[in-house]
């Protein structure tokens, strides 16, 4: 789902609302108080309801199915980001010292194009957000990064390109440098989708 | 009619009195503090905008401000948005106004507290997640925390003291079902029950939970203060979102039941209590309880039918609020020879807020959504709608009406329709930007934006002119309002 789209979505609806806000405001120029129109507008209530209760049951349905969360889905690759205040850490091995940290957050990593890459996402001090924008600089998705806890989320590259990773989260006066990247490349054996290649990010 | 007057019924006539005292300073503190705190919002949109790059203010006064416009507005919002809904509530029980003087006493300690706190620069965010507060990185001194803590402490108390007596308040003339309206459901419409008292009721519960909640996160955070261990942060997320987001919530619904009992003074129409209306109430009693999961979608250490029931509750709560609240304002006004004033344009402008935010937030609700929307300026885009052209114009229409019926002023017709017109405008104008940065992925809390997404600092010099409309119009308000507060409380000082 498109931001834009969603935009546009709210932007009609919106609008729609306005419009039907302004004719129930002009009704009232040289009204004398009808009974029977308010009784009109309270008939409107039960398919109003229906109206609404259908249209949320269907976007419920639509949209669970497609929710990020994980589904036994079995990685290409696996990449370990660790953050802390105002840094982030990216590798494919685990991050255990403060010696793994420091090498990895200069690290730039490439992960081949079209591999279905699983995230494992924690932090060692507050809260933050990882937020992965693709090479047109739209937020593909995002995951929070929580101390005592790992987060995984699964997002698969078709697309070429540099990705950065900005903080979602607020997480201090720095909040808004806290930034890292990798770069989403094309390879010989990105096209197949190989069974779990864990571990296979570039340096 | 339930038309509330300043005379109302007899039998409360005296602690009506004293309501319209209470009342008449938490007005004043709302026309004082929101244009303050509004500043800070201009101040930040400016900062954003890299119009203030040459006087080189350090980006920790973004934060600051950041963190006491977004805490002092919320908690604005909800102290002056219960105290109107008592004072509509006190024509049909009577309130301890001691109760509530002591609670006002204690939450202007707190709010001097939480400025003292931003003059040194504390900055968590209005949400302060756990354990920011006491990581700074060197951001702010560890005892601000400690005044933080207090601060919290204090109004916790104060807004849970004020809670347990509005329920205290209700059960002395209610049972709780006939409170809740559930003989309407058998078919029986007595005893009579005035919408108000069923949203005061819901909100009252609801309210004492969620102070609860803060409480048991406050105990987290003091543990955490003098033990020096680490609490589960998840845990304190949870509770921390119980708390802040069902306040919010609870502030449109106390504005809500002021509106129901306000408004027909205009449409001449009663806003009597329905099957529908019951229903939809006891329904949100409900679902309110649950719709702050939609602030943790993006934790996936959360189990996955917590979200789901995030996402169901976040529809359910729209459902009433279209059905029961917006349809019945639109049917008020309805063909009917409405009294457009100051008060009652607000009024209905407000709920109107109310709908196109709602729309906006249910769509952020939707999991799948927030996995692209959240902590973008999507977010302020829709909580601003309902907040600022939604609850912010039913405050500033009730404080008009409050004014109005007080001083008997008449209005000034240019004045009005000036200052409804500059509010619209610049309060429209103002969110349009936010929901622009949201589609482009900008996003939120940014005192500088990078270069990817610098479209951020455009969208932010856009919002400026509505900014200032919004300013030029609550001066206007200001003009017109202000007189009708210092005749109402000469002639309240008089009485």
């Amino acid at each position: 789902m498109e931001p834009i789209a969603i935009f546009y979505l709210w932007l009609s609806v919106g609008a729609l609302v306005i419009l039907i806000y302004v004719a129930f405001a002009l009704s009232t120029r040289g009204a004398s108080g009808d009974e029977a129109a308010y009784q009109a507008i309270g008939r409107l209530r039960r398919p109003l309801f229906i109206l609404m209760l259908v249209m949320l049951g269907i976007m419920l349905a639509f949209t669970v199915p497609r929710m990020p969360y994980p589904r036994n889905q079995t990685p290409d690759e696996v990449v370990h980001v660790v953050a802390r205040q105002f840094q982030f850490a990216l590798s494919s091995t685990p991050v255990r010292s403060q010696e793994d940290f420091l090498k990895a957050s200069a690290n730039r990593p490439q992960i081949p194009v079209g591999r279905l890459v699983e995230f494992r996402v924690t932090s060692l001090d507050v809260n933050h957000g990882v937020g992965i924008y693709n090479p047109d600089n739209r937020l593909m998705g995002q995951v929070q990064a929580m101390p005592g806890y790992v987060n995984r989320l699964f997002l698969r590259f078709d697309k070429p390109g540099s990705y950065n990773i900005f903080c979602m989260e607020y997480c201090g006066l720095s909040h808004h440098i806290m930034r890292a990247g990798f770069d989403v490349v094309e390879s010989p054996t990105s096209a197949g989708h190989p069974p779990n290649r864990t571990l296979c990010l570039r340096r | 009619m339930a038309e509330m007057t300043v005379s109302g019924s007899e039998a409360y006539e005296g602690n009506q009195a004293q309501m319209r005292s209470l009342t008449m300073v938490w007005g004043a503190l709302f026309l004082v503090l929101l244009p303050i705190l509004g500043l800070l919002g201009l101040f930040m949109r400016a900062y954003q905008s890299q119009a203030l790059q040459d006087l080189m203010i350090d980006s920790g006064w973004f934060y600051a401000s950041l963190t006491l416009h977004g805490l002092g507005l919320v908690g604005l919002s909800y102290a002056v948005s219960f105290v109107a809904m008592l004072y509509a509530l006190s024509q049909h029980i009577r309130i301890n106004t001691g109760v509530l003087w002591f609670s006002t006493i204690l939450s202007v300690i707190g709010v001097v507290l939480l400025v003292v706190n931003f003059l040194l620069r504390f900055s968590p965010g209005w949400y302060f997640l756990y354990p920011l507060p006491f990581n700074s990185a060197g951001g702010w001194a560890s005892y601000t925390a400690d005044i933080f803590l207090v601060a919290l402490a204090v109004l916790g108390v104060a807004w849970l003291i004020w809670e347990l007596e509005l329920l205290r308040a209700i059960a002395s003339r209610y049972s709780l079902s006939n409170a809740l309206g559930w003989h309407y459901l058998k078919g029986a419409i007595a005893p009579e029950l005035p919408p108000v008292v069923l949203v005061a009721l819901v909100c009252g519960i609801a309210g004492t939970v969620a102070m609860l909640a803060g409480v048991a996160m406050l105990i987290f955070l003091f543990v955490h203060r003098f033990s020096g261990s680490m609490v589960d942060p998840l845990v304190v997320k949870n509770l921390t979102f119980f708390f802040g987001h069902t306040l919010v919530n609870l502030a449109m619904y106390h504005a809500i039941g002021v509106l129901y009992a306000v408004f027909p003074s205009y449409s001449g129409h009663a806003w009597k209590a329905s099957v529908p209306l019951i229903v939809a109430w006891n329904f949100v009693l409900f679902l309110v309880l649950f719709a702050y999961f939609h602030h943790l979608y993006m934790d996936f250490a959360q189990p996955r039918w917590v979200q789901i029931l995030g996402q169901i509750a976040s529809y359910g709560v729209s459902i009433p609020a279209a059905v029961v609240t917006i349809l019945g304002t639109l049917a008020q006004v309805y063909r009917r020879p409405v009294r457009w004033t100051l008060a009652s344009s607000l009024l209905f402008l407000g709920t109107l807020g109310w709908a196109v935010g709602g729309v906006a937030a249910v769509l952020d609700s939707t999991v799948a959504v927030n996995f692209r929307f959240h902590n973008t300026l999507w977010v302020p885009a829709h909580f601003h709608t309902y907040m600022l052209v939604g609850l912010v114009f039913l405050l500033l229409g009730f404080v008009a009406h409050l004014t109005h019926e007080l001083s008997g002023i008449a209005e000034r017709v240019w004045l009005v329709r000036a200052t409804v017109a500059l509010l619209l405008a610049g309060g429209y104008g103002f969110v349009l930007m936010f929901y622009l940065g949201g589609a482009h992925s900008v996003p939120r809390r940014y005192a500088i934006y990078p270069p990817e997404v610098e479209v951020g600092a455009t969208l932010a010099m856009a919002a400026l002119p509505f900014v200032v409309l919004i300013v030029l119009g609550l001066l206007l308000y200001l003009i017109e309002v202000s007189r009708r507060w210092f005749a109402a409380y000469a002639s309240l000082r008089a009485s």
